[in-house]
């Protein structure tokens, strides 16, 4: 028997990332024995690894939670946890779009901060009743009452239902329970409509297949149903229904307003996410909504060391594509890195992450070259085109114009960082729109960015030069023309197209400088002399040069100790393999990431 | 069948010098005998058990100091050794030691149980970098340890000496050689200092210190090696090693020509029947235990070829190609196409056709050039 919607509470927690968010669902799967203490462990939903070493939350994961209310009755939560990085805001939407509230985390020492807004902007335009919890009310430096100041004036909500908590100290985990049953509406009951189901997630499996998770808005939906995708038109019988607790766990049959996953034998289809399941013999007439499609803004090429993992690499994205719908992925062919695949990201961040998803769950080993954005060229001929990858810009004479993406950038920062957080920003190319003080010391700064800009150190800076305390979020604002140019480099007197960069004019000599001096300290001493020069339009800007290495002899063998020698050579070979041999240089994996880190 | 060579590992040192990273022991000398006794019992099983008696054209006593331990223990090694193994009448027996170790009696003693090669450890002749390495002889006591070799009757003999030492310098180094190549011994051999992690020496002067010559100055000190050793008639045979023509050392060069070599004693290491294996590291275990193994590992085809690419490329002949070929059924130069046309064009490798080689340049960065046939 499915659950009566009036016992359903379906809610995501959001907040700004290090809030406690993941700690607060991990509270709540135990307080109500979802998952007893011995098999706690901390951030249960973050089930990646890369997750818990970093203390990220970057998948959105569902769980549901059985809980006996004050009022005596048995309700169903179901807890969809969302990630926190300013980067993975199309998997929050994606969780808002499945449940009637959210939990709204402010952290009772730092108070509302960049994300906390985009997050709450995001649950207003889903319609989502929100409940704020003050957070690590327990710390000494923790101050409810300004907080509770911020959420009504710089939020904008009633402040009088904010539940004050410590996850970390189980206080307050009660009073968020009852807090959900009470303020968040139940699911409408809509048994009798025809099934419409929105898919939140999914990921490949090879035994069962695609694995769908989804929630049910309308009607019901059991075992041995025909169900029909509607974006896709492909119609499937469902093979295996449950529920997330968090571990899948069967069920029969699933009524509207719950939320599980389905398998069905699916393969080769591309993207479920967003889309509406419906009943292949009572089919819906109209699809749900669905999401606002993610944007890639940030794209790098990604290509494997080993140019046999070539197919590896392929399927390792196509199957990273089902668990991740924003990713984005064509082919492309360097001259220095033969054959791989151009990328697109929502962030540095989400870039990073892909990557080392690759190479853990899929063992490869890559190279991903410097993130560029997507650029706007007009060519002299009157056509435009969109340029992701710098070594593609046609040359001066064939272009007219080229444009950058710009964003609209919102930083809160304490007053007292206010002056190194502009100077960091007109360095960057920004253009000051206005400043607005939140409280007595607390500033929001808007800025107009070049992308470009935001996506090499910026947000290393932004934390160094407030230490730690500023916060930031931006979105797309418009494509604006900016007097660009292509910097090449040269390695070993050839051009290395992989580490071809657009950059602005005005800057475009010392960039070449300082990464052609950076490229020299990544680049280890060869057998062979190898000249570094950064060229832009055909002329030498900088040059460096990497001496040969003079001296790397072994040493005498004492007693005929062959097989340690053997072993050395052979460490020294397994080291080399790290590296891409472009030319006859080789050439270390962080080389081709010099780009982002010419600060330091 | 070809002719066999064995190493005898003594392990018995006056003192652990600084750099020193083998086994080796310091202050265990009283242990000697015993020792003795076991590596004896180790040669007549390991020797026993096969079922012919090898062909031996090299023995070596290595160490440690071998010349430190009393000659009679020497002896009874030598004549189990003969009991179950032929040894060729030009058989090179070589000995290592100390200078201080030598006596003229020892010296005469070793002569009369057959050892015609002696292997003297100087390393520097400036006191200042003796000490600077923890070697625990002066200058004197080196040239008074070869005087006394010379007076007993050794006429083949040998001196270690090393470079790239700290306070060693252009000038130091330069006097070093010339006082040792003056007096006109048929072989010398000359290490570049490798600093081993761990090593006293590495605490005292750990690798940044200025006390190092640079590498520029390194790479000087290897070519005034070469180009004295020329001058004064040594040929270079082999990356560190120099002799009069027929000084050679049939020891070595077999190590070089990857032939299959015994070996007795704590930490040794041997090629037998297609396998490398390695007695234990600890005195202690190998004398209770000295048929047991600290390594095993059977050498396959591909590593087989790995190896002897890398230890013909120490010759200065190099890699004898039509024989590689006979040898392992690969042509080198199709196997390694790429890497050796790279290698020549960069001028750290060298071929007429029937040789492969490395240059000089090459020998000083010949890690990473035999790393690329890995």
């Amino acid at each position: 028997m499915s659950t009566d919607p009036k016992f359903i509470r379906n809610f995501s927690i959001i907040a700004h990332i290090d809030h406690g968010k993941s700690t607060l669902a991990d509270r709540l799967l135990e307080v109500t024995a979802t998952i007893s203490k011995r098999e706690m462990q901390a951030q249960v939903l973050d089930t990646m690894d890369l997750e818990r070493e970093r203390g990220i939350t970057i998948k959105a994961q569902p769980a549901r939670m059985d809980y006996r209310a004050q009022d005596g009755q048995n309700y169903v939560l179901n807890l969809i946890d969302t990630p926190g990085h300013v980067d993975f805001g199309y998997e929050v939407s994606r969780s808002l779009a499945a449940c009637e509230g959210a939990l709204l985390v402010i952290d009772a020492t730092q108070g509302v901060e960049a994300q906390t807004l985009a997050n709450v902007h995001l649950a207003v335009e889903n319609n989502l009743e929100i409940v704020p919890v003050i957070n690590k009310i327990d710390l000494p430096s923790a101050d409810p009452d300004r907080i509770k100041h911020e959420i009504e004036e710089v939020i904008g909500l009633d402040s009088s239902l904010a539940v004050l908590a410590s996850a970390k100290n189980n206080i307050g985990i009660v009073e968020v329970l009852e807090s959900i049953v009470e303020l968040i509406p139940p699911p409408p009951d809509t048994a009798s409509q025809p099934l419409r189901a929105l898919v939140f997630d999914s990921y490949f499996e090879s035994y069962r297949g695609i694995i769908v998770y989804f929630r049910i808005k309308d009607g019901q939906l059991a075992v041995g149903d025909k169900i029909r995708f509607m974006a896709n038109d492909k119609t499937f019988e469902v093979t295996e229904l449950g529920i997330l607790r968090p571990q899948q766990v069967k069920v029969e049959r699933l009524g509207p307003g719950e939320v599980g996953y389905l398998a069905a034998s699916i393969k080769d289809v591309a993207t479920l996410v967003g889309d509406t399941i419906t009943g292949a013999e009572r089919p819906a007439a109209e699809a749900l909504p669905g999401y606002r499609p993610a944007k890639p803004m940030v794209f790098a090429g990604i290509y494997p060391v080993d140019n046999d993992q070539y197919p590896d690499l392929r399927e390792a994205l196509d199957k990273l594509k089902l668990n991740d719908s924003s990713l984005f992925f064509e082919p492309e062919t360097s001259e220095a890195l033969g054959f791989g695949f151009r990328c697109g990201f929502l962030g540095l961040l989400h870039m990073e992450i892909i990557q080392e998803r690759l190479e853990r769950e899929y063992s490869l080993t890559l190279i991903t070259t410097a993130p560029s954005v997507i650029y706007r060229v007009t060519k002299t001929d009157g056509s435009v085109i969109m340029v992701d990858n710098p070594a593609l810009l046609p040359e001066p004479n064939y272009r007219e114009m080229i444009e950058e993406p710009y964003v609209l950038a919102s930083i809160m920062v304490p007053n007292e960082f206010v002056g190194p957080l502009m100077e960091l920003c007109q360095g960057r190319r920004g253009i000051f729109l206005d400043m607005k003080y939140l409280d007595p010391r607390r500033a929001m700064l808007h800025y107009e960015l070049p992308l470009a800009e935001i996506i090499t150190d910026f947000f290393d800076q932004l934390k160094s030069r407030s230490r730690g305390y500023a916060s930031l979020d931006y979105h797309f604002k418009e494509y604006r023309e900016s007097r660009l140019v292509k910097l090449d480099i040269l390695i070993g007197g050839k051009p290395v197209d992989a580490l071809s960069a657009i950059v602005h004019y005005e800057k475009a000599a010392h960039y070449g400088r300082h990464l052609a001096e950076k490229l020299k300290k990544l680049i280890p001493r060869q057998m062979f002399e190898v000249p570094i020069q950064a060229a832009i339009g055909g002329k030498i800007v900088a040059r460096e040069n990497i001496s040969a290495q003079r001296k790397n002899v072994l040493a005498k063998c004492y007693g005929g100790d062959i097989s340690r020698k053997r072993k050395l050579l052979e460490k020294q070979k397994e080291g080399k393999k790290r590296m891409k041999s472009v030319g006859t240089v080789e050439i270390p994996q962080e080389a081709f990431m010099a780009l982002l880190k010419l600060e330091e | 069948m070809d002719a066999l060579s064995a190493y005898i590992h003594i392990p018995f040192c006056t003192y652990k010098c600084d750099f020193c990273d083998f086994t080796a022991f310091a202050g265990l000398d009283h242990l000697s005998e015993e020792y003795g006794q076991i590596v004896c019992q180790e040669i007549s099983d390991r020797l026993k058990a096969r079922c012919d008696k090898p062909l031996l054209n090299s023995i070596f006593y290595g160490g440690g100091t071998p010349g430190l331990v009393a000659p009679a223990i020497i002896a009874e090694i030598d004549q189990t050794l003969r009991q179950h193994a032929l040894v060729s009448p030009e058989a090179e027996v070589t000995l290592e030691t100390t200078p201080h170790s030598i006596s003229l009696e020892k010296a005469k003693a070793w002569l009369d149980m057959g050892i015609n090669r002696i292997s003297i450890g100087i390393q520097s002749l400036s006191d200042l970098e003796l000490k600077a390495v923890g070697r625990d002889h002066t200058r004197a006591q080196a040239l008074s340890g070869i005087d006394l070799a010379v007076e007993a009757g050794f006429t083949n003999i040998s001196t270690d000496l090393m470079y790239g030492l700290p306070e060693q310098t252009l000038e130091s180094w330069q006097l070093t050689l010339n006082e040792v190549l003056e007096l006109g011994l048929p072989h010398l051999s000359a290490y570049g200092l490798q600093l081993s992690t761990n090593s006293p020496l590495s605490g005292r002067y750990p690798r940044d210190s200025p006390a190092y010559p640079t590498e520029e100055q390194f790479v000087e000190f290897y070519h005034v090696l070469t180009k004295l050793a020329d001058a004064f008639g040594l040929e270079q045979y082999e990356i560190s090693n120099f002799s009069r023509s027929g000084f050679e050392s049939t020891h070595n060069l077999s190590y070089w020509s990857n032939n299959d070599y015994f070996a007795f004693g704590v930490g040794a290491h041997r090629y037998v029947d297609g396998a490398r294996s390695a007695n234990w590291r600890s005195l202690k275990r190998y004398m209770t235990d000295w048929l047991g193994d600290e390594l095993y590992e059977q050498i396959d085809a591909s590593t087989r070829i790995k190896e002897a690419i890398f230890l013909a490329l120490r010759t200065r002949r190099g890699i004898d190609l039509s024989r590689f070929e006979r040898q392992y059924g690969v042509d080198l130069f199709r196997l390694f196409n790429k890497q050796i046309k790279r290698l020549t064009e960069g001028g750290l490798l060298e071929s007429d056709g029937k040789h492969l080689w490395l240059t000089q340049p090459g020998v000083l960065v010949s890690n990473l050039v035999m790393a690329e046939f890995m």
